[in-house]
């Protein structure tokens, strides 16, 4: 029988043939589809426009699994070294951590990890192969443009990006500048995305050298649009086109890109509070000149993110809050000055930020050489086709659906600032993957995607009194170096990322690793229907997937299923598929047993169990499928063995310790038996090279699972010592399994001392996420300490020792 | 023809199937598909029980209490204890743990672990600084699994080692200064009754080498299933010890009688309840009732069911618990509140614990407020009045 026990380590099996998010189950009849997914959104997660899996490269980077961190980035968010550096980083602004001390520091992480991958080359990505006869133009290569081109690519079309400009890159090359974004980084993440497929033609610029009949005369099957919003705001005062001087923002940084001559002068005024007015300030400092930043609302209120605001102080750029323009002032066709106007702050305005009033009669200059508007952009419709389909909102941009991002004409499509105006790059990448969905639905002839559901998030249990603990600084350029464009943020060091990403809290109940795919590796895979099963919806499931088909799995109410996952990575290619049976994993009553005392009910972390009315007229306990988890605590607590962890039965846990610990350890060597919640056990599986020969491993599901008598019974079959391994305090995945193993430890504890067993025989460490790395050190102390013991003597007396009468 | 020993020896061959075992069961009062001579025509005939599935049997098997009251009844003298206990021997030969364990199985763990060598316990823990104890004396105290008690059962604020304290304060104020025993092991009941006789024999065989290690002529234990095990059963198994056993009650009504021990009355409303080990199988409910009486006088509220007579407490040991259990012990402690007692008094520690347990959750109120102790620990309080010695 297999469902009798837990599952020891074993090895091999399904191999790389299972692949995350790509597991299919299937009953006969089209009853139910499975597919491999994740819970809800950890805040952070949900909070990023792109949906990248923060949470999940955070795990990774603190397990120190750099390579997959970054490639788990790259899932949604293409441009990991980019928005490593420039990302406003919404997701931060989410971190729960921030209620304790400081917010994670997220986007340094992601940088960390781009900048992993730069100093550990790996094998360059394969071409994606193409699935799809159709190809697709996409027009601008900014982030919107890259992202789309990124993911149509990997769905199988054939791409083609066009850009105005000799480097793809749009506003990122133009407009941010390389003292914040190397262009390296730029021309590494568009290499990445030229590696996959996607065909670049540079140096064309669309609605001068190319039209949308050109595209369609060469058989692009979809269009889309990203070319950005270029053009900067005017100011629209006296004096501002009169004199030479003033310039947009975009204007100013690509003349300081292209290095042309800007006019002569010595002093720089800046007008607005956002990324772009830093960037032309802190380009201003760079340049030698006296920069001030002019706005009209106060510090608190400028949309540019405070870390940028702080740089530019630290530079040396000074500001001058509640201050609108009114008038250019000039000398001989020359800028000589700004008139501003007073302002003051009264209640909100639709925006949230406090609205600026002017105050009567309150004006006053101030001198400048030259002035930047940095105040907002909008499309340059010069270049847009003309037409039906093409509609300029009021805003100045490009209208298209807002949940298709479709124009008005058929199959052209429009992304990123060109839809948004001016905005940052993960929306812009966000668009860029919404586009992509919709232009793969229009090819296939499927509708297109309505609004988007709202992410379902979840904050889990958050530990209740984490320590105290700032983020890591990450090395920087000193001021006094800042004179030319070399990168100010220098990023973190391995040991200091890995420090930082132990930071995270792990909000939501899924570690959001990816490393499911290894637990079906390891013969677990977590399970979710996509549908409704006997008219309740089902929890996500655990199943184990055997390394024998013939095997899978035996459960009280069996029913068949099909497996199906891709064939890649295997020779003969084409989808896989094979016969199963499957049934959730469940706790269940034997009534028969059931004293109705209601320690289960008090244990289940699901509120899955109530005591009703049992089938034969008196109370007993009932488990609600449609909550239960089967982390197994009822079981663990419950005192006549009525509960039963399906799955993980209480004798075939006991069997199976006893077999695991019948092989004799190596000469010398101790028997130890390591009990491992189901996190961490693929985790510490992975890592049992480095492990000691003398240890036994074995998954539990849950620590919640583990029963006194398992401990007991180990120390019985042999055991020298017993280590446990789960989750830490408030991030247990069964939510508070750990705790109800915690109640048993001191049980234990207490009855192994009486007996005489030492106490350095039994011992358990609950991991803060991610940090489940340290375990081999940690054991290897465990397994020295109990060497330092000897044997434990507790074998059976022999059989023919009589006592005399 | 042989026949299995488990009817051999039970005398299982002579059940008329009758039925008055069944009359008295208290599971056969809770659970209408169980009854003793069930059990026993499923085993003599080598057929599933009737009208239940064969899976069951074993389950059946378990649930019996091996109070004893069916085979104090049986007009046939057919042994249902021991009947009960061999069946199981044969029923889970080598299984290890047999039949779903209350607790796991955990306890039952516990008892085979200390069947064996160890570096040595610490079970002696529980011993009040600057208590008269000694390794070696005329008089043995055998504390059992007392100490495993509260260390295991945490959720219930399991208070087993006052039994000991209060068995101590006794003995030394009877003058006593008694051997207490680091390598005592657990007395085997409860392996022996679940069929586990060879591993009960072994802690048998060491507890006699322990218990001759004293020098001692008396042993006191304050579990009755331990004096049961040490007195009744050790000699079946093999191992003769040479001391006179005596449970607590016992010993106290004894020193009674001599004059030597005199206790203060307590004000308090008692019942008492005889545990199946104490009053069946030592037949020591009167020694026990000898010193309440002693107490309590008009203030001890005898149940209707008593003495011999007495039901089970719903659990044997650690071996099987069910709802039946809980019917059992509810029952228990109603007729107790009906009888305007405050306090349940028992002589067994494992009484006390079950007991207790039912009393926690959604158990009523009334339940709940009642106060379950033992009778070591009324018995120490009305000899000092409460005043710890140590």
């Amino acid at each position: 029988m297999y469902g009798g026990a837990g599952t020891s380590m074993s090895r091999g099996g399904f191999g790389d043939a299972l692949d995350a998010g790509a597991v299919k189950l299937e009953f006969p009849g089209g009853g139910h589809n499975y597919s491999l997914h994740r819970l809800a959104d950890s805040p952070c997660h949900a909070a990023c426009p792109a949906g990248v899996d923060v949470k999940g490269y955070i795990g990774l980077i603190a397990q120190g699994r750099m390579q997959e961190a970054v490639d788990l980035v790259r899932e949604r968010c293409p441009l990991p070294g980019i928005c490593g550096r420039v990302c406003t980083h919404p997701c931060e602004l989410a971190c729960q951590r921030s209620e304790q001390d400081e917010a994670v520091a997220i986007r340094l992480l992601k940088r960390f990890v781009s900048d992993w991958e730069d100093e550990h080359p790996s094998v360059p990505p394969r071409p994606a192969p193409r699935h799809h006869e159709e190809r697709v133009a996409v027009v601008g290569g900014g982030p919107a443009g890259l992202a789309a081109a990124f993911d149509l690519v990997r769905e199988g079309y054939g791409v083609t990006l066009f850009e105005m400009a000799d480097e793809p890159g749009g506003m990122l090359n133009q407009c941010i500048p390389s003292f914040r974004l190397p262009r390296r980084v730029i021309h590494k993440e568009v290499n990445h995305i030229a590696q996959l497929g996607v065909e670049f033609r540079t140096g064309v610029t669309f609605g001068r050298d190319l039209s949308l009949d050109d595209l369609h005369d060469e058989g692009f099957g979809a269009v889309l649009l990203a070319v950005g919003a270029q053009l900067g705001k005017r100011l629209g005062v006296d004096g501002e086109r009169e004199n030479l001087g003033v310039f947009d923002c975009v204007q100013f940084l690509r003349m300081i890109e292209r290095k042309l001559p800007l006019p002569s002068g010595k002093s720089l005024l800046v007008v607005g509070g956002g990324m772009s007015a830093m960037d032309a300030a802190r380009t201003g400092k760079r340049l030698g000149l006296k920069v001030t930043v002019v706005y009209r609302r106060t510090r608190s209120e400028m949309p540019a993110v405070i870390d940028e605001v702080q740089d530019a102080e630290r530079e040396g750029v000074k500001f001058r809050f509640l201050a609108a323009p009114t008038e250019v002032l000039g000398k001989g066709g020359r800028v000589k000055g700004l008139r501003c106007q007073a302002m003051k702050l009264v209640a909100a305005d639709e925006s949230g930020r406090p609205r600026p009033v002017p105050i009567r009669g309150e004006f006053f200059d101030l001198k400048a050489d030259l002035i930047v508007t940095a105040i907002s952009q909008e499309a340059d419709f010069s270049l847009l086709p003309k037409g039906d389909g093409f509609e300029r909102s009021k805003w100045g941009t490009l209208v298209a659906d807002e949940d298709t991002l479709a124009t008005g004409v058929e199959g052209v499509f429009a992304a990123g600032d060109l839809v948004l105006g001016p905005d940052t790059v993960i929306g812009a990448i966000a668009q860029g993957h919404r586009a992509a969905e919709s232009i793969h639905a229009y090819l296939r002839g499927r509708p297109l995607l309505g609004p988007s559901p709202p992410r379902p998030m979840e904050l889990g249990i958050l530990p209740r009194s984490p320590r105290k603990r700032l983020r890591r600084q990450q090395q920087v350029l000193p001021v006094e170096e800042r004179k030319g464009f070399r990168e100010v943020e220098l990023g973190y060091h391995e040991d200091a990322a890995r420090e930082e990403a132990l930071r995270c809290l792990r909000c939501g109940p899924c570690q959001e690793c990816g490393s499911c795919a290894d637990e079906c590796r390891h013969r677990i895979a977590l399970l979710r229907p996509a549908g409704e099963t006997n008219g309740h919806p089902m929890g996500p499931t655990l199943v184990r997937v055997p390394n024998d088909p013939e095997e899978f799995p035996l459960a009280l109410e069996p029913r068949p299923v099909s497996l199906t996952w891709p064939g890649q990575g295997l020779a003969a290619g084409g989808d896989h598929r094979s016969e199963w049976e499957l049934s959730p994993l469940l706790c269940k009553v034997d009534e028969r047993l059931c004293r109705a005392c209601g320690d289960c009910v008090t244990a289940c972390p699901y509120d899955a169990i109530r005591i009703m009315e049992g089938t034969g007229g008196g109370s007993a306990a009932r488990v609600f499928p449609e909550f239960c988890k089967s982390c197994g605590s009822c079981a663990s607590v419950c005192p006549t063995g009525a509960m039963i962890a399906d799955h993980y039965g209480h004798q075939g846990m006991i069997d199976e310790i006893s077999a695991l610990l019948a092989p004799d350890p190596p000469l010398g060597a101790s028997r130890i038996l390591l009990l491992s919640c189901n996190w961490c056990f693929p985790l510490a599986a992975s890592r049992l090279d480095e492990m000691p020969p003398s240890l036994r491993i074995m998954d539990t599901l849950c620590t919640g699972r583990i029963h006194p008598a398992f401990i007991l019974s180990a120390f019985e079959a042999g055991a020298d010592g017993v280590f446990v391994t789960g989750c830490a305090e408030g991030e247990c995945h069964y939510r508070t399994g750990n705790q109800t193993f915690l109640g048993h430890v001191a049980r234990l504890q207490g009855i192994l001392g009486l007996l005489g067993v030492d106490s350095e025989r039994f011992d358990m460490r609950l991991f803060h996420r991610g940090e489940i790395h340290v375990l081999p050190e940690i054991l290897g102390d465990f397994i020295e300490g109990v060497r330092g013991r000897g044997r434990l003597d507790l074998d059976p007396a022999p059989a023919e020792q009589e006592v005399s009468s | 023809m042989s026949l299995a020993p488990s009817i051999r020896e039970s005398r299982a061959y002579y059940c008329l199937d009758c039925g008055k075992c069944t009359a008295v069961c208290p599971v056969a009062l809770h659970d209408e598909n169980f009854s003793p001579r069930l059990l026993v025509y499923t085993r003599v005939s080598g057929q599933a029980d009737r009208g239940e599935a064969a899976e069951k049997a074993p389950h059946r098997l378990a649930q019996c209490l091996t109070c004893g009251l069916c085979t104090r009844r049986c007009p046939s003298d057919v042994d249902y204890n021991g009947f009960a206990r061999l069946s199981r021997g044969e029923e889970f030969a080598g299984a290890g743990t047999p039949f779903p364990c209350s607790h796991g199985g955990a306890l039952e763990s516990l008892h085979r672990l200390m069947a064996r060598d160890g570096k040595g316990q610490r079970r002696l823990d529980w011993v009040p600084k600057g208590a008269p104890a000694a390794e070696t004396g005329d008089l043995v105290y055998f504390s059992g699994c007392l100490p495993f008690f509260d260390a295991y059962f945490t959720h219930l604020e399991s208070d087993s080692s006052a039994i000991a304290r209060s068995s101590l304060r006794l003995l030394s104020g009877l003058g006593e200064t008694p051997a207490l025993m680091s390598r005592e092991r657990c007395c085997g009941h409860d392996l022996y009754w679940s069929g586990d006789e060879a591993t009960a024999a072994e802690l048998a065989r060491r507890n006699a080498e322990s218990i001759a290690a004293t020098g001692a002529t008396r042993l006191v234990a304050s579990c009755p299933e331990c004096a049961h095990m040490l007195r009744d059963v050790y000699p079946t198994l093999g191992v003769s010890l040479d001391v006179e056993v005596m449970h607590l009650s016992e010993y106290l009504a004894g020193k009674l009688e001599t004059g030597e021990l005199s206790l203060r009355p307590l004000a308090e409303t008692v019942s008492f309840h005889d545990s199946c080990r104490l009053s069946r199988q030592l037949r020591a409910g009167d020694a026990a009732r000898a010193v309440l009486n002693r107490i309590y006088g008009d203030d001890f509220r005898e149940f209707e069911r008593h003495g011999e007579e007495a039901p089970c407490c719903g659990t044997n040991g650690w071996l099987h618990c069910d709802a039946v259990s809980r019917q059992l012990q509810e029952t228990r402690l109603k007729e107790a509140v009906e009888r305007g007692a405050e306090t349940l008094v028992t002589a067994c520690p494992k009484c006390q614990l079950h007991f207790r347990c039912a009393q926690e959750g959604d158990a009523d109120d009334e339940l709940k407020g009642l106060k379950v102790r033992d009778l070591a620990t009324v018995a120490a309080e009305a000899m000092d009045g409460g005043e710890n010695p140590w």
